[in-house]
């Protein structure tokens, strides 16, 4: 697989435009269909946005993204911290029946990430949570 | 981001465009907070030129919205686009909420 781009910064909200920007400019230069990349681009904050809050419990720590593409089948994104483990792919989702008072306000961020990713996949590598993110280029 | 508010016959119109992400949610929430503290009940929600939503601007309006209830108001929706649309459906919000076609057919339903 070919490494169209990558950005490593500090965990902070205030970088969030700058890998949204990264990762959807290497996902339409790697094929992504223009509506896909909405879902990319939503995950994509989902996922940050989680580390960005709670992976390092209140101390510095970077992320890093990774993109990359086969040009055929596969764009994927590696979306990488150092922080506290954690499988964001284990999280239930939120229980979508109820009426307003009783629903919670949280847990939505997770759910799109496995609605809208053809495959979210997640790995501890030694000390770094690595959530892979996989978008077909044919579906 | 951008957010305007008017009021038409005791209901208050919000038209917010942009984008409504982690980064420009605050602002946002910070405004509909204001206008409920001002004493708005009955808000519609115009959604024409929101480009994109993600859970942190849902969560912004769940509470929103939750509040109003609380305080026997109601929150409508009107014109959602595309990624927005998607973004209600699989979040189930179409359930939570009236979603409406145009701001004019929100009023006429509102509160009924």
């Amino acid at each position: 697989m070919k490494r169209i781009a990558s950005l490593i910064l500090p965990a902070k909200l205030e970088h969030l435009p700058a890998f949204i920007a990264t990762v959807t400019g290497a996902a339409e230069s790697g094929r992504v269909a223009p509506k896909k990349v909405f879902n990319v681009e939503l995950a994509l904050e989902e996922a940050l946005v989680n580390i960005m809050n709670y992976a390092y419990e209140g101390k510095a720590g970077d992320i890093e993204v990774v993109c990359r593409s086969d040009n055929r089948e596969w764009f994927v994104v590696e979306i990488i911290d150092s922080g506290k483990a954690f499988d964001v792919t284990s999280v239930p989702p939120p229980d979508l029946t109820t009426d307003l008072s009783d629903r919670k306000v949280g847990g939505l961020g997770l759910l799109f990430i496995k609605r809208l990713i053809d495959g979210a996949v997640y790995r501890r590598e030694g000390e770094k949570n690595v959530l892979e993110l996989r978008i077909s280029l044919n579906s | 981001m951008q957010f305007d508010s008017k009021r038409n016959n005791g209901v208050t119109i919000v038209s917010v465009k942009g984008r409504m992400d982690a980064v420009t949610t605050p602002e946002i929430d910070g405004k509909l907070t204001g206008l409920i503290d001002g004493g708005e009940r009955r808000l519609v929600v115009d959604l024409a030129g929101l480009d994109y939503i993600s859970s942190a601007g849902l969560r912004s309006l769940l509470a929103t919205a939750k509040r109003l209830k609380a305080e026997q108001g109601d929150m409508v929706f009107a014109n959602l686009e595309g990624h927005v649309t998607e973004v209600f459906k699989i979040s189930g919000f179409y359930a939570l909420f009236k979603v409406y076609a145009s701001v004019d057919v929100a009023l006429g339903q509102l509160g009924k």
